[in-house]
């Protein structure tokens, strides 16, 4: 998936839009790629603690591929086809969850219910998956691109300066003040950390 | 602050420097307010790390334990998007109704009143074929089919993406009220083989009457080659 040239998703995006374009040999590798993803639900359900019955897990495995297909036009080549697809789960997943939270503080609950729901609730990840994707989104390029690149392109700095052509010197400042910015986005949003 | 301080805060907040190094010190020195919002950095960089840890985590994890189910349901809830451009060639060859009421009622004659369907049991419903090949005059057999009025049996094939490199997904040809077609097998006929991938899944299912078509059970899906 990552070249050696400046965008380490530029094959990806080029595979989705000839797979939206009607060519069916890579629309063929697409699903392929993404036939992981009713896997990715659930092994992502049973590391926060398989909080959903199994009828409301299927309900978000169809969400989450209905929500995926129709967006697969504006993939953007922004991240891997799996970290995008990834993306979708997570949202779908924690809109489930956020569903179950609603209702269950709508239902008068017994103290082991309310510990049983505060359990649940720490194995929520710090963030909103979409809220930080967003975040990061909102730095703009070419910071957007070095945040995401460094945290889920699994790049060096020194790796992401040599594909941008700029100095490592560069890349790093660029990622710190892009990281003060983050903060500031993200700071209505955070969740205490365990 | 300068790009220098940038850089030398980033290496910090990556944490490929201790905060006792002498540079991030002296920094500190000159600049005390600077060494709160560092460690706040820190942390945030922390928590990125986490979450793209989980993202590359589970990634790795779902792909180790996709299942050729999990790939045929990605298949058909992307057939809304792609069956616009199957030609209609394979809408006609698709999927092949094999019994329904009559037929179903004399099967639940002959089967083992007792017996409940499961998808691995076997009591489940299951399809067969001679071989892994499915060529002119060898037929698919459903086998364990105990079906109510309320539901109907079908056989559905689906492209093999993997193995084809086609991933069109094949829609329903509905003749599921077909009343004369009164066996749980299907043969099928050279023209409408000569439609189809070289590879594909097979599955039979049975089908809710009441609800929208839900498919209330499914036989493991069985990889056929297509012979002509």
């Amino acid at each position: 998936m990552s070249t050696d040239s400046g965008d380490p998703y530029a094959a990806d995006l080029d595979l989705v839009r000839r797979a939206t374009a009607g060519d069916h040999a890579a629309t063929g590798v697409v699903l392929e790629r993404l036939g992981c993803i009713p896997a990715m639900l659930r092994t992502l359900h049973r590391r926060l603690g398989a909080p959903l019955r199994a009828d409301e897990l299927a309900e978000v495995d169809q969400n989450t591929l209905a929500a995926l297909w129709s967006k697969l036009a504006g993939y953007e080549g922004r991240a891997t086809l799996e970290s995008w697809a990834f993306r979708f789960v997570q949202l779908e997943l924690h809109k489930a969850l956020d569903r179950r939270r609603r209702r269950a503080r709508l239902t008068l609950l017994d103290g082991d219910d309310l510990a049983e729901l505060s359990a649940r609730e720490e194995h929520s990840p710090a963030f909103d998956p979409n809220i930080l994707h967003t975040a990061i989104a909102k730095l703009g390029p070419p910071t957007s691109d070095i945040v995401s690149e460094r945290h889920f392109g699994e790049l060096g700095f020194d790796e992401i300066a040599r594909r941008r052509g700029e100095s490592l010197s560069t890349i790093k400042a660029r990622y710190y003040r892009g990281l003060e910015r983050l903060k500031a986005l993200l700071e209505p949003h955070l969740r205490t950390e365990s | 602050m300068n790009q220098q301080d940038d850089e030398l805060l980033a290496s910090f907040v990556a944490g490929e420097i201790s905060q006792d190094a002498p540079a991030l010190q002296a920094l500190f020195e000159r600049r005390p307010e600077l060494r709160a919002k560092a460690q706040e950095l820190a942390q945030l960089h922390g928590r990125l790390e986490r979450e793209a840890r989980l993202e590359r985590e589970v990634i790795a994890e779902a792909r180790a334990a996709t299942t050729d189910v999990d790939r045929a349901r990605v298949v058909r809830a992307a057939a809304p998007a792609t069956r616009r451009r199957a030609p209609l060639l394979w809408a006609a060859a698709a999927l092949v109704i094999v019994a329904v009421g009559a037929v179903l009622l004399r099967q639940e004659n002959t089967s083992d009143p007792r017996s409940v369907p499961t998808l691995n049991g076997t009591k489940g419903l299951r399809l067969v074929v001679d071989g892994d090949e499915l060529r002119p005059g060898s037929a698919l057999t459903i086998e364990n089919a105990s079906v109510g009025l309320n539901q109907r049996l079908r056989i559905e094939l689906f492209a093999d993406a993997q193995a084809s490199g086609e991933a069109i997904f094949v829609p329903e040809l509905d003749l599921a009220t077909n009343q004369h077609a009164p066996d749980t097998k299907w043969t099928p006929k050279p023209e409408e083989l000569a439609a189809l991938p070289a590879t594909v899944f097979a599955r039979a299912v049975i089908v809710s009457l009441n609800s929208d078509d839900a498919v209330d059970l499914e036989s493991p899906l069985l990889r056929l080659s297509v012979s002509r």
